[in-house]
């Protein structure tokens, strides 16, 4: 990371970076705040129940706050959740705080996972298909990306689940642990952590096992959809002029790939990989159900089908932070890989 | 002399969506060692596709249809990968047109140097070999602050400065010759004259042979020894460079000599009317046909270049009556 | 007899560049086959109550007597649990896909534009901040979870969930159109007819905008199948339209609990999903081809 050498323009590009997330977040808790409260629904009904009369509703209305005016309500809030306070769930009985730290980091192993399986992987086949152009390999990696970004990560999670849990039932249909194991301590919530941390190996391999079809199931998209823009970039560099210099040069073919051709063509592919956790992010909400994954995503559509509003909110804002980190993390990525960020004061 | 360098009858062409480019038509032409050649023409006709293929650089869209390519009696279009590798590294080096796009934006010059230095004829035996190797080299293309430099990346340099990084990737390889296409046509006016003066003088010091491909005429006429005209990928005029200044015979030559400005007199440039013919199909005959002002019926069959004396041949039916 | 000739010219010039579109398309088989596999999909939905062998299958039908039939000759992709036709229900299914296609489309195009121009054409002023800025917050979620959110918001239907996609996607055209007007309006030619006192309204919409239009149309072509993936994806998990709708969402949803004996009530529908996606997203790639600008 000797390339991190902080300059000016890497502090300028940081700010900007780290203040636009901020701008957003507050946007975002403004636009959900938003359409929790003035789309049709009545969250004061909904809290009391739909058969509740009339004057206990009143009254939940003024225990909620929601006889105030909207930006006071806004402000407390907002107040509410910088304390950590993400309100109550209706349909867990709980805080929400305590729903997110619980659920969360089952989420973010699965992600994380998945998005070892896509990055590597999208990144191997990307150059073995941008090295070689309308070869073998690129016309099956071509093939293969167009089927595997067409099918939703819902129907991969069904098919592999069918294949191969249920008819060859090499891996585990649901859940994240076997009903024989117990569970490690919980510490920080993630099984494969917390394992690790107690030392406990047999949960760790169970949890992984268990994590391998959902893992494959939401990376086999991205994985392919990180390929193909890995590829893109890998022709589009192969045609210019420096490149050409490089032939010229007679350097060896894979000096030339994987130095002079890969690092320009992985500034496309490094911004798409930060999409593809979105992507990953999202189709969570659909795997997870059909896994039975004891996660966040899974906490959301339940939340979502019980119109548990504090618990929705909570749950929009959370994925909008992880995705954010996520970004940023992206950023920093390129910043250290791309010196034209870095070194040139007009920032690209 | 001795001959270094000689293309035989090459025809390249491209692929494209509308069909093939039949760009390089029968081109001949050579180049003796320690002979300093010019290449003129305008943008388009077929010039750095000539330079590419010497090397076998041409994308992957092209295809050498005919043709033979002579480097010190190395057959480069047979030649395997081992022999071309050899050449490129050891033998031939190239300058190309834009210095901005040319370098790599993501590594510093340091890097690019270095990888091209470790992949050479050069025996480095250590680090600090490199470094001196470097340091010499970089004063050699006129380059002083060397450590400032070694440790910029391409965009953090003048258009000069990358220009001159460039010759010293040429130098790396080029122990005979030098292909120098349009190295000064993206810099500033002021800049150009220097570029070309370091260039001569190089190439002098060096010993080496040069192509070089220029819209300046009036650079080259002060750097090369001989020159080729080409029109539409066909050579159409080749003679020492005083003949073609003094008397030049091909119409297209005329025309394009007379198209440069010139500071005194009250003369006005004439300027070429049209533009290159169709390369999917063109004319079957002479190319330059369409837009000659002397052309006659001949012109519908392909002139051959003929031979009018020891320097100076010419393609064009002008000349030389029933001979070919 | 002159304007007859001036229509024959534009016919031809017209003609011409069909001519030229299409050898650019037909170039790779790939798009060919999306053509073929997203017209002939268009085609089924909007034929569906003529061709389909069951229609009374579609909604409330019960034969229980037929419930749950292997793929045979008379019921070709087999039945679902209540003995309906799945092959009648996936065409259907098709057209309720396709309707929310539409719907969606026609809203969140023409709003994304117009936004996107006026936004690319007033750079740096608070109207660009200010949209620009709204486009980030609906964006700073992943579309599907956006999505989600809204229809939970609302009641479970094939309306809301047209409004919940139609929320979500607007601003991927707007920046789309952000970016290209803001980098075309410091071009010449726009710089010389704003010179020459041609008014705004026209400089963006007549003279910008069109030069606008092939990446707005690739990204309109790839987006029909990622708008289907939404709303499947919606009504998979409940949000969407709601039995006893056919959507194909739906019907993998219900089927999948099925599995893995009777597959053939979910798989199908599944890959009727994967199957119009991928014919776009062919159509699609083949459309940026040929709006690519050549590189040799």
């Amino acid at each position: 990371m000797k390339s991190l050498i902080i300059s000016n323009e890497t502090i300028k590009f940081l700010l900007k970076r780290g203040g636009s997330i901020i701008f957003t977040l507050i946007g975002l808790s403004i636009l959900i705040f938003i359409l929790a409260r003035i789309l049709p629904g009545d969250p004061a009904r909904m809290a009391a129940g739909w058969t509740a009369p009339d004057w206990v509703i009143e009254e939940m209305r003024r225990k909620l706050g929601l006889d105030q005016p909207l930006h006071i309500q806004y402000i407390r809030w907002l107040s509410d959740v910088l304390k950590g306070d993400l309100g109550f769930s209706i349909y867990t009985k709980r805080s929400v705080t305590v729903d997110v730290l619980q659920y969360l980091p089952k989420t973010l192993e699965l992600i994380f996972v998945a998005e070892l399986f896509s990055i590597t992987g999208g990144i191997l086949l990307g150059i073995l298909a941008g090295a070689f152009p309308y070869r073998l390999p690129d016309n099956v990696v071509r093939v293969m990306s167009y089927i595997a970004i067409s099918m939703p990560a819902f129907v991969w999670a069904i098919i592999l689940q069918l294949m191969f849990a249920r008819i060859i039932p090499l891996f585990p249909a649901g859940g994240q642990l076997s009903s024989h194991i117990v569970p490690p301590p919980r510490i920080t919530g993630s099984i494969f952590i917390d394992s690790i941390i107690s030392g406990r190996f047999d949960a760790l391999i169970d949890c992984l096992w268990h994590t391998i079809l959902p893992a494959l199931s939401l990376s086999f998209g991205s994985m392919m959809q990180n390929a193909r823009i890995l590829r893109m970039g890998m022709t589009d560099i192969k045609g210019k002029d420096y490149m050409v210099l490089s032939d010229a040069l007679g350097l060896p073919l894979r000096l030339k790939i994987y130095k002079y051709q890969f690092r320009p063509a992985s500034i496309p592919a490094i911004t798409a990989m930060g999409m593809s956790i979105g992507a990953d992010l999202g189709n969570a909400f659909l795997v997870e159900n059909v896994y039975n994954w004891p996660g966040f995503s899974r906490y959301g559509v339940t939340a979502m089908l019980n119109k548990d509003l504090n618990a929705i909110v909570a749950v929009v804002l959370v994925v909008g932070i992880v995705y954010a980190i996520a970004n940023f993390i992206v950023d920093l990525i390129i910043l250290s890989l791309d010196p034209r960020i870095r070194r040139m004061s007009r920032s690209v | 002399m001795e001959s270094l360098l000689r293309v035989e009858d090459l025809n390249v062409r491209y692929k494209s969506y509308r069909g093939e480019l039949k760009v390089l038509d029968d081109v001949s032409f050579e180049v003796k060692v320690r002979e300093k050649v010019g290449l003129i023409g305008e943008s388009g006709c077929g010039k750095t596709t000539l330079l590419k293929s010497i090397l076998r650089i041409l994308p992957p869209n092209s295809i050498i249809y005919k043709g033979k390519i002579f480097f010190k009696n190395i057959e480069i279009i047979k030649a395997n990968k081992n022999e071309i590798f050899k050449i490129r590294r050891e033998n031939i080096g190239m300058i190309f047109q834009d210095p901005m796009s040319a370098l790599n934006p993501f590594f510093k010059v340091k890097d690019q140097l270095y990888d091209a230095l470790r992949y050479s004829v050069h025996n480095i035996k250590s680090q600090q070999d490199l470094q001196q190797m470097i340091i010499k080299l970089l004063k050699e293309v006129a380059l002083s602050d060397s450590e400032r430099i070694l440790e910029s990346y391409p965009f953090e340099l003048s258009g000069g400065m990358r220009q001159r990084v460039c010759i010293a990737l040429a130098l790396t390889r080029s122990n005979d010759l030098l292909l120098a296409d349009e190295p000064t046509t993206n810099l500033d006016v002021t800049i150009q004259e220097q570029i070309l003066n370091l260039l001569r003088e190089l190439v002098n010091k060096r010993g080496l042979s040069i192509v070089l491909v220029s819209h300046a005429l009036g650079m080259v006429k002060e750097f090369v020894d001989k020159i080729y005209v080409m029109y539409a990928g066909q050579i159409v005029e080749t003679a020492s460079t005083d003949k073609i200044f003094s008397e030049p015979l091909h119409p297209y030559t005329k025309l394009l000599l007379s198209a440069v400005p010139r500071l005194t007199g009250r003369w006005k440039a004439e300027g070429l009317i049209g533009r290159l013919p169709d390369y999917v199909n063109p004319p079957p005959g002479c190319r330059f046909y369409m837009r000659c002002q002397q052309s006659n019926s001949n012109c519908k069959i392909k002139p051959k270049l003929l031979k009018l004396n020891k320097d100076h041949s010419v393609a064009c039916w002008l000349y030389g009556d029933e001979e070919h | 007899m002159n304007e007859l000739v001036i229509t024959g010219r534009r016919f031809r010039l017209l003609s011409d560049r069909f001519k030229k579109f299409w050898f650019k398309f037909s170039r790779s088989s790939l798009s060919i086959i999306g053509l073929i596999i997203s017209t002939t999909c268009v085609i089924l939905a909007v034929l569906a109550p003529y061709i389909v062998p069951y229609p009374e299958h579609i909604e409330w039908y019960i034969d229980y007597d037929n419930a749950l039939r292997p793929p045979n000759l008379e019921h070709i992709l087999g039945t679902d649990q209540y003995g309906r036709d799945v092959f009648s229900r996936i065409i259907f299914g098709m057209r309720y896909s396709f309707t929310l296609v539409v719907v969606v489309l026609s809203i969140v195009i023409p709003t994304g534009i117009v936004l996107g121009v006026l936004a690319g054409y007033f750079k740096d002023t608070w109207f660009d901040y200010l949209i620009m800025r709204i486009s980030d917050t609906f964006v700073a979620v992943p579309p599907l979870v956006m999505a989600l959110a809204i229809a939970a918001v609302l009641k479970p239907s094939m309306i809301n969930s047209m409004i919940a996609v139609s929320l979500t996607w607007w601003p991927w055209y707007a920046r789309l159109t952000y970016s290209a007007v803001s980098s075309l309006k410091n071009e010449y030619y726009i710089i010389y007819s704003e010179v020459i006192g041609v008014s705004k309204l026209r400089v963006m919409f007549v003279e910008i905008l069109p030069n606008c239009i092939g990446p707005i149309l690739t990204k309109a072509t790839l987006d029909v199948g990622w708008v289907i993936l939404v709303g499947a994806a919606l009504s998979f998990v409940g949000l969407g339209a709601q039995p006893p709708i056919p959507d194909l969402g739906t019907m993998v949803a219900e089927g999948a609990h099925l599995l893995p004996t009777t597959w053939w009530v979910s798989i199908f529908p599944a890959l009727t999903i994967t199957i119009i996606i991928l014919g776009f997203n062919l159509l699609g790639d083949g459309l940026k081809d040929v709006f690519t600008e050549e590189k040799y």
